[in-house]
């Protein structure tokens, strides 16, 4: 695939343009290596407050920039593979600004304790699906304040991205304990969180609102 | 990737904990790239992380030392305490304040009688009427005899400040970081880890096998020796910075690091670190004695 990208480019941008999958998957990984160093670099450090870690700024950023990559592709014309990757850093830059925000704007959206902005009474569709997913996540925070401080520690753990092996060292428990309590604690709190937000859009598409996602 | 293969093989998650090879990886970006709804699924499936995170963060209470009211009340009471001690302190035994309670005559000892031939200095012969004077040369043990005091419980060893442990690496050692994808293995034997070498160093040596695809830049991987000093980790000063020789064997490519190093007895630490993703693989410690 590499040699095709780069040495008979015409034909491998027509199979990008066909959707073939394997040209794709080569484009995401040329990409991987090419731009995600680039954004290491240029996110040195998040801003204070910021509740995630630069890792995951950085993977959200990139991915946030194929999608956009994607869309722009489709009415672009391009020559070589570096016409490519040209369109790909200036799209990861713009991400990389839009992304501050984004995580800014969630933080005070759905991780504060702050009241909702009037705004979010507004009756258009992005306020609506805002609302829907902050009442979502609501119903979230007041279940994780019920369980159990084990199962806490334990969830919070898996998510900062530690082994099973070390939250068991943690926690004290064992590693199958650890494992079926993570298990059966992030399985219903997936299952409240989607099918919440499934319950108010339909209620919303019922009551004449929008359509369903 | 279909939907029954990213639902059965927990794709989502993994994606979002870093945790999929980079095989897997390119093909769920792709799989993204040609479906909206899966995209979302993901978006919102990031947030419900997040979610869990700063819910759980917001539920555990903040060590003392973190919140501010208690550091403030700490501080305020550590002054109420030192100048209670100052108050309770016995007054220094030179020249006493003209305020001290006059003592009866009676009660003291008649001024010793110089020895033959020798200056009168240290206690003149006061002239009547001048008590506070004749205060000064009153011993204040004499007043306020002073109880023996119990000798203070002497620790039974003492961590030299060389050995105490790291306050930030120390809970790291001997742990792995799954973030991290690219080390299978790591080959560490605390028996062979340093040896003493002739001309007083220390041999160092670290290797492991990498779970890496496709060439490995020499430059990747770095290994790094702390001390046990907090502010030389976070003033980013250390003591070695090792570049792993990368080779293959058996098909594999594996790294390993070994050095000649010249160390004062006490804790170090060493980090493996991958350049490329700016990551922390590995942490661990020795000591040299």
């Amino acid at each position: 695939m590499e040699e095709q990208a780069k040495h008979a480019f015409p034909s491998y941008c027509d199979r990008l343009r066909a959707k073939d999958p394997a040209a794709w998957q080569w484009l995401m990984g040329h990409f991987e290596e090419r731009v995600k160093p680039w954004l290491f670099q240029k996110v040195a450090a998040l801003p204070k407050g910021y509740n995630m870690a630069r890792q995951d700024f950085v993977e959200e950023v990139f991915a946030q920039a194929t999608y956009k990559f994607y869309d722009l592709f489709q009415n672009g014309h391009f020559e070589t593979l570096s016409d490519l990757r040209g369109l790909m850093f200036r799209v990861a830059e713009f991400a990389v600004k839009e992304g501050y925000q984004k995580v800014k704007r969630d933080q005070k959206l759905y991780f504060s304790d702050e009241i909702a902005p009037e705004s979010m009474n507004d009756m258009n569709a992005e306020a609506q699906a805002e609302k829907r997913k902050q009442e979502a996540l609501e119903t979230v925070r007041a279940f994780i304040r019920q369980l159990p401080r084990k199962d806490q520690d334990i969830l919070g753990l898996y998510l900062d991205g530690l082994s099973f092996q070390t939250i068991a060292l943690r926690t004290g428990l064992t590693e199958p304990n650890c494992r079926k309590r993570k298990q059966r604690a992030l399985e219903q709190v997936k299952h409240l969180f989607f099918s919440r937000l499934h319950w108010i859009a339909a209620l919303v598409h019922t009551l004449g609102g929008l359509p369903l996602q | 990737m279909d939907k029954d293969y990213i639902d059965r093989n927990n794709i989502i998650e993994r994606y979002l904990l870093h945790q999929l090879t980079d095989e897997e990886r390119h093909r769920f970006r792709t799989a993204l790239l040609f479906d909206p709804k899966l995209r979302e699924e993901v978006e919102h499936t990031r947030l419900l992380h997040r979610q869990i995170k700063a819910s759980i963060a917001r539920q555990q209470p903040r060590a003392w030392y973190q919140n501010r009211s208690y550091l403030g009340l700490g501080l305020f009471a550590l002054l109420m305490a030192a100048v209670l001690i100052w108050l309770a302190l016995p007054e220094p035994s030179a020249p006493s304040s003209p305020s001290a309670p006059a003592i009866p005559k009676s009660t003291t000892a008649p001024p010793k009688q110089p020895a033959a031939g020798a200056e009168q200095t240290a206690v003149p012969k006061q002239p009547a009427g001048q008590a506070d004077d004749e205060q000064r040369t009153i011993p204040r043990t004499k007043r306020q005899p002073a109880t023996p005091t119990p000798e203070k419980p002497q620790p039974i060893a003492q961590l030299e400040p060389s050995y105490a442990p790291h306050p930030y690496l120390d809970q790291f050692t001997d742990s792995y970081n799954r973030n991290s994808q690219s080390i299978a293995s790591l080959t560490r034997t605390p028996d062979s880890l340093y040896r003493r070498g002739e001309d007083d160093s220390l041999l160092f040596q670290l290797g492991g096998r990498l779970r890496v695809e496709g060439a490995v830049p020499a430059e990747r991987f770095v290994v790094r020796i702390f001390s046990n000093k907090l502010e030389d980790f976070e003033s980013f000063r250390p003591l070695y910075n090792l570049s792993p020789a990368i080779s293959m064997d058996e098909g594999e490519p594996t790294f390993s690091a070994a050095a000649k190093l010249q160390l004062q007895p006490g804790l170090y630490y060493y980090l493996l670190e991958d350049n490329e993703a700016e990551d922390l693989i590995y942490t661990g410690k020795f000591i040299v004695e």
